[in-house]
């Protein structure tokens, strides 16, 4: 597949940090384990090491070669390991991009039209999300950069406002309960940034890619992650564990002056993130089935993923037993860690043995060669 | 063909995008609630909930209705079986959003109080800043008091709230600071007290602060008066403002407070929490009953700032040992402080809190500053 048009390292930095700045905003506290507020807030600061850790294998990827795609390199390899891989892309993709849907529709849902049939709400968002991946890459970074300056606008908002209810008397000791919880907890929140495996995947829209910048953007989750989690647990203690959302809870209380009940505000801006990740989703669905069956049949595959996106929300989010058991199932770390990890070192590790193989050949060559040419 | 798609989706935006459009909840069949009422009948083992709903009605017209709002009541198993029956008598349904105030009557104890609170948590247009009170009698006569103005009682008792709370006659206390108070296992949460009170001419009745309740889990009602409640407030580092009186040999003198700060150090002593409380305040004298007008002296000054010290002792003094030791309360969170310090001693005592609390040590220290003295002038 040709890539007409390409997007700066930073825009594309841009929209996955906005993809994962999503997950931030509807983060449910105490899905799995029940976590003090000190331990929830220290689970962030696992949450940005693993993140830091787990881009290493994609870094050490793109420094080998930052221009072509981790399917095309697989498919120089084996051209069946390339539609393997093409496989495992989209079931990921499709994990991620429904689990954002229904998340999306369980925030609606419980915190702003509870009493509206959300099936249809939720056609909307899906179909700007197709339109904007059938405008591509481009429009989509041109718009996340639009969307990046709200965004940071309204966490300062909130975070500068809500300050003053912040409470040390929150935070008991920290790993009173031992630091497990955290690290496991930090582990799941990690495996929610399944944008680190669409670097490699989408470096052909990338133009002069910068290697270091996975690392900056995993500081600035990271960073966003940590605070987030400290204004959740400084401000609304042992509360943010009763709440579904609790950085919406944190952005009802957040008030200036006269500058009040801004909730509705600050939520529909945080929203804008779920479009950006949905659109980055199907676009990045697309093009995988696009090197999957090499057809170009762009606006059916846009059509298709945003149906599987739309049928997989309406399953998901029927009851809330199901959302509960969809987002904490295994596949979200298992997928994550091979996607993110496994799948390029394997990728590095067959080209390095490729490598060897070739440079052998062309050795016992100049052997043959040599002897051939030995007149004795 | 991009002018006609614009102009079928601006028509399809323009007649669907709408508040009114069908399906949706329109404000006439809204109950926009100011102000609830919780009390508990056990008899009947069932919630009595006295709602104050704003008139939505007449705003067009050109008489504007009598009253601006309206009081329901009604009962229920559940808070929400009552919210429920509420529907069903009015006909329409019940918004949070605008609700200023739940105050609990003191039939409910901490128990139903935590019981009650749950459908405010979960209920999706409830808010999590929603002011809590708690009535001296039913929470009844509370919400539906009205002194004879056109103003919507809840409105007057949440400004009563937040100017008391300023002048620190009480704390301000919102739905989510009861809630994580209550998941503490050693702390007992408060409200601000309220009650009616009638003025000298038996004619109009308003609803008055007069200090805090304490949801202790004895049976006895253990209730604070405002000036306890502003040492208590002293304690916790929760002193914004306020005014107090002392009095010296020379005379009296009444001092606004400008700023306060409290540091609270938590040791161990004999295996015990031992707590070290100072104070740091800073106030301007507004009143001096002396002998004579203006030249006040310095040593009156330094008189003043004295006695402002040993009646803020006093008073944190008074009011430490009373719920600590009588009362069996931990209002201050020092369960929590010692927590933080004593991670581990803390787990051996935290089961027996309550029993450990008539034990624990305390000193209190203030430090009192006159920063201005009025308009008068000063001889030094």
């Amino acid at each position: 597949m040709t890539a007409p048009v390409k997007i700066s390292s930073f825009q594309f930095y841009n929209i996955l940090f906005l993809s994962r700045v999503f997950a931030v905003v509807t983060y449910i506290a105490n899905l799995r384990i029940d976590l003090s507020p000190s331990d929830k807030a220290a689970s962030s600061v696992f949450t940005a090491l693993y993140l830091f850790v787990t881009c290493i294998p994609t870094y050490l990827l793109l420094r080998k070669d930052s221009q072509s795609s981790i399917i095309t390199r697989a498919s120089c390899l084996s051209p069946v390991f390339a539609k393997i891989l093409c496989i495992v892309y989209i079931a990921d993709f499709l994990y991620y991009g429904t689990v954002t849907a229904a998340r999306f529709e369980l925030l609606i849902s419980s915190v702003m039209f509870p009493e509206t049939n959300m099936a249809f709400f939720m056609l909307v968002p899906l179909a700007v999300a197709g339109y904007g991946a059938y405008k591509g890459i481009e429009a989509q970074g041109r718009a996340a950069a639009f969307f990046l300056v709200l965004v940071l606008l309204s966490f300062a908002f909130v975070f500068l406002t809500i300050l003053k209810d912040f409470d040390p008397l929150n935070f008991p000791p920290l790993f009173y309960e031992g630091a497990g919880g955290s690290a496991a907890i930090g582990a799941f929140t990690c495996a929610r940034t399944g944008e680190v495996f669409s670097v490699a995947l989408l470096l052909p829209f990338v133009k002069n890619h910068k290697n270091h910048h996975i690392f900056l953007w995993s500081a600035a989750v990271g960073v966003t992650v940590i605070a987030a989690d400290t204004v959740i647990s400084g401000v609304l203690g042992t509360f943010g564990n009763t709440q579904l959302f609790s950085m919406y809870s944190v952005s009802v209380l957040a008030e200036f002056g006269f500058v009040e009940r801004m909730d509705a505000v600050i939520t529909c801006i945080w929203m804008l993130c779920a479009v950006v990740k949905l659109s980055f989703t199907v676009f990045a669905c697309s093009y995988l089935l696009l090197c999957l069956f090499g057809k170009k049949l762009r606006l059916l595959y846009i059509s298709l993923t945003a149906a599987a996106l739309f049928a997989g929300m309406l399953a998901v989010s029927s009851s809330v037993l199901n959302f509960a058991s969809v987002v904490t199932s295994a596949f979200t770390i298992y997928g994550y860690v091979f996607t993110a990890c496994v799948v390029p070192l394997a990728v590095l590790l067959g080209e390095k043995i490729k490598q060897n193989k070739n440079n052998k050949n062309i050795e016992n060559k100049t052997l043959i060669s040599d002897s051939a040419g030995d007149p004795q | 063909m991009k002018k006609l798609s614009a102009l079928f989706f601006g028509m399809v935006m323009i007649l669907t995008f709408s508040s009114c459009s069908y399906g949706e909840t329109e404000l006439k069949n809204r109950l926009i609630i100011e102000g609830i009422g919780i009390d508990y009948d056990e008899k009947e083992d069932m919630y009595d909930l006295t709602v104050q709903v704003l008139v939505t009605s007449g705003g067009g017209s050109d008489e504007a209705p009598e009253n601006p709002a309206v009081n329901y009541s009604v009962k229920g198993k559940t808070i929400a079986e009552a919210v429920g029956s509420l529907s069903d008598t009015t006909g329409k349904n019940p918004l949070y959003s605008q609700n200023r105030i739940i105050v609990a009557g003191s039939s409910l104890t901490r128990e139903k109080i935590v019981e009650a609170l749950d459908y405010f948590i979960r209920e999706y247009t409830a808010r999590a800043d929603v002011l809590m009170a708690a009535a001296a009698g039913d929470a009844k006569d509370i919400i539906s008091n009205s002194d004879g103005s056109s103003e919507i009682s809840a409105k007057i008792i949440e400004g009563a709230i937040q100017e008391s709370s300023v002048n620190s006659k009480c704390e301000n206390t919102e739905l989510y600071n009861i809630v994580n108070l209550y998941n503490e296992d050693t702390t007992t949460f408060t409200m601000p007290l309220l009650e009616v009170t009638t003025d000298r001419n038996l004619t109009a009745k308003t609803v008055k602060v007069t200090g805090t309740r304490v949801f202790s889990s004895g049976e006895d009602e253990n209730r604070m008066s405002d000036m306890e409640t502003m040492f208590f407030l002293f304690v916790s580092d929760k002193v914004q403002s306020g005014t107090f009186s002392v009095e010296t040999q020379d005379g009296a003198g009444a001092l606004d407070i400008i700023k306060s700060k409290t540091k609270t150090k938590v040791s161990v002593k004999d295996n015990l929490p031992f707590y070290e409380t100072e104070v740091k305040c800073t106030v301007d004298l507004v009143e001096y009953d002396g002998t004579r007008f203006g030249n006040i002296e310095k040593s009156d000054i330094l008189k003043i700032q004295k006695a402002a010290e040993s009646y803020i002792e006093e008073g944190m003094k008074e009011v430490i040992s009373r719920q600590l030791k009588e009362e069996k309360s931990d209002i201050f969170r020092f369960g929590r402080m010692f927590m933080k310090a004593q991670p581990e001693l803390y787990g051996k005592l935290s089961e027996n809190w309550s029993e450990i609390l008539p034990e624990i040590g305390f000193s209190v220290d203030a430090q009192v500053t006159v920063r201005r003295i009025g308009q008068e002038t000063l001889k030094a």
